[in-house]
C-alpha cells in the first residue's frame, strides 16, 4: 500500500515530532534527581543550607584502611579500655607511627560504624557514640590569664 | 622550654614547619607528654608535602594512579572531603597546585629567608572540586591527574583531637589549633587566648585561628581561595572560632576568613560555632 503525503504534511509532522522530542526531553531532565551533595562552587552570597547541627556527613565509602595484622589485637584492647590512663598505656607499647596509625583506623572504624563523622569518644572510652560534644564556654575569675593561644599558623 | 607542677606538666616543641606547639596535661607522666611530641613530628614526617620521601608527597607524585595508603593517609583524605563537605567547598585540600603556583613551594622557613623559585604567578581557572578528583577506597586511594593535595590545617586539627582525646584533662595546641578537655588545671576551665586579644575559657572544645596575617611572604599568603586559586581577598584579617573540636573549628574559621566579615557570623552560626573573634583591618574589632 502506497501513501501519498504531500509536503505540507511532512512538515507539520516533523515539526509535532520536534514538539514531541523537545517536550520529552525537557521532561526527563525536569524530573531527573538532582545529586544532593554535588561539588558545587561555593557560593558567594547567600546563607548555606547546611543544617545548624554539628555533624560532618561523612564522604568517604566509610571503610577503615587497611591496618597492619599485628596491630589489630592492640586496636581491640584499644576499644575496650574504658579509661585515658589505660588507654595511653596500651599505647605506649607502640611506635609513634603505630600509634598513630591504630587510632586512625579507629577513627575510620567508627565512622563507619556510626555513618557519621563522630571526632569525639565518649570520656576517653574509645567508643563511637554517633553523637557530638557541644563545646563548652564557661565563665572564667576577672583574675584568669590565657593558658594558651590560637593564632594564624 | 619545659616545665611540670606536681602532676601538671606544660611541655612545648616547635613542629609543622616552625610552628610553635604546646601541650598542658594534667595528672600525666613525662611519658605520656612524649610520646604526644613524637607522635607529632611521626605525623609531620609522614605527611609534609615538603619532603619528596613522605607518604603525602609518594601519594601526588602517583597521581592518576590507584596507590595503597596507610590507615592514617586514607583517614586523613576521607577528613578532607568531609571538611569539603561541611564548608561549602571552601576548604579545599586540592589547593595545592594554586598554593605552589602562588610562591608556597617551599617550607615557610625556607620561604622567608629568600624569594620563591617561581618566576611568576600564573594565576588557575579555578580548583578542582575534592569530590570530583580524590578517591578514597579501603586501604587504597587516588588523586586525578595533574591535582595533588594539601592537609594543611586540617591535618593539624585532627591531630590535636586526636592527641587531646588521650587524656582526661589536657590542652594541645599545634601551631594554633588548640584541643580542650576536662576541666583545666584549676578546675575552672581552660582560658584560651583569641586573635583579638580576648580570651575565653572553654571545657571540652575545639578553638582554631585563620587569616592572610601568618605564613606571609613577599607577593602571597597562605590562605587560597578555591573559587580564585588565588591568594584569598579578604576583609578579615584573623579570625578565631570556638568550636566542638579542633578539627571543626579549623574548618570553619577558614571558611569564615574566606567568606568575609559580612557573612562570617551567620555561616558560623548555621554550623554551630560556639563564638568568634574578628580582627579586621577596617574596623579592628571584635565580633
Amino acid at each position: 500500500m502506497t501513501v501519498v503525503v504531500g509536503t505540507r504534511v511532512l512538515k507539520a509532522l516533523s515539526g509535532v515530532g520536534a514538539v514531541v522530542v523537545c517536550g520529552v526531553s525537557g521532561l526527563l531532565v525536569a524530573t531527573d534527581p538532582q545529586p544532593v551533595a554535588a561539588p558545587l562552587r561555593p557560593p558567594v552570597n547567600g546563607a548555606s543550607s547546611a543544617s545548624a547541627a554539628l555533624t560532618i556527613p561523612p564522604s568517604c565509602g566509610g571503610t577503615a584502611g587497611a591496618l597492619d595484622p599485628s596491630l589489630l589485637p592492640v586496636a581491640r584492647q584499644l576499644q575496650q579500655a574504658t579509661t585515658a590512663s589505660t588507654r595511653r598505656n596500651i599505647l605506649a607499647s607502640l611506635s609513634a607511627t603505630q600509634r598513630l596509625e591504630v587510632e586512625a583506623y579507629l577513627r575510620s572504624s567508627r565512622r563507619s560504624a556510626s555513618g557519621t563523622y563522630a571526632p569525639c569518644d565518649s570520656a576517653g572510652s574509645g567508643v563511637a557514640t554517633g553523637q557530638s560534644i557541644a563545646p563548652s564556654v564557661v565563665a572564667a575569675p576577672a583574675s584568669t590569664q590565657p593558658l594558651i593561644n590560637t593564632y594564624v599558623s | 622550654m619545659s616545665g611540670s607542677t606536681g602532676t601538671d606538666i606544660h611541655h612545648v616543641f616547635t613542629a609543622f614547619g616552625g610552628a610553635r606547639c604546646e601541650i598542658i596535661a594534667c595528672d600525666a607522666t613525662e611519658g605520656d607528654v612524649s610520646a604526644v611530641v613524637a607522635d607529632a613530628y611521626a605525623f609531620e614526617r609522614q605527611l609534609t608535602r615538603f619532603d619528596a620521601g613522605s607518604e603525602l608527597s609518594r601519594f601526588n607524585a602517583a597521581a592518576g594512579a590507584r596507590v595503597s595508603v596507610s590507615p592514617l593517609l586514607a583517614e586523613l583524605l576521607c577528613v578532607c572531603l568531609d571538611a569539603y563537605a561541611f564548608s561549602d567547598g571552601l576548604v579545599n585540600a586540592a589547593c595545592l597546585p594554586a598554593l605552589v603556583d602562588a610562591g608556597y613551594d617551599r617550607s615557610i622557613t625556607e620561604l622567608r629567608r629568600g624569594p620563591s623559585t617561581r618566576v611568576q604567578w600564573r594565576p588557575r581557572k579555578d580548583v578542582p572540586a575534592l569530590p570530583l578528583v580524590l578517591e578514597v577506597g579501603e586501604g587504597w586511594a587516588r588523586v586525578a591527574p595533574g591535582c595533588a593535595i594539601d592537609l594543611g590545617g586540617v591535618g593539624k586539627g585532627w591531630l590535636a583531637d586526636c592527641l587531646c582525646e588521650r587524656f582526661d584533662n589536657a590542652a594541645i595546641n599545634l601551631g594554633g589549633d588548640v584541643r580542650t578537655r576536662g576541666p583545666g588545671p584549676r578546675r575552672s576551665g581552660w582560658a584560651v587566648a583569641l586573635c583579638d586579644g580576648r580570651f575565653v575559657t572553654v571545657g571540652d572544645a575545639g578553638v582554631a585561628t585563620s587569616g592572610t596575617s601568618g605564613r606571609l611572604w613577599p607577593g602571597g599568603h597562605h590562605l587560597i581561595d578555591p573559587r580564585t586559586a588565588a591568594p584569598a581577598r579578604t576583609d578579615i584579617t584573623a579570625i578565631s572560632v570556638v568550636a566542638q573540636t579542633a578539627l571543626h573549628a579549623e574548618i570553619l574559621a577558614k571558611g569564615a576568613c574566606l567568606i568575609g566579615e559580612g557573612m562570617a557570623r551567620s555561616w558560623l552560626e548555621q554550623r554551630g560555632a560556639a563564638c568568634h573573634a574578628v580582627v579586621s583591618p577596617a574596623t579592628d574589632r571584635a565580633a
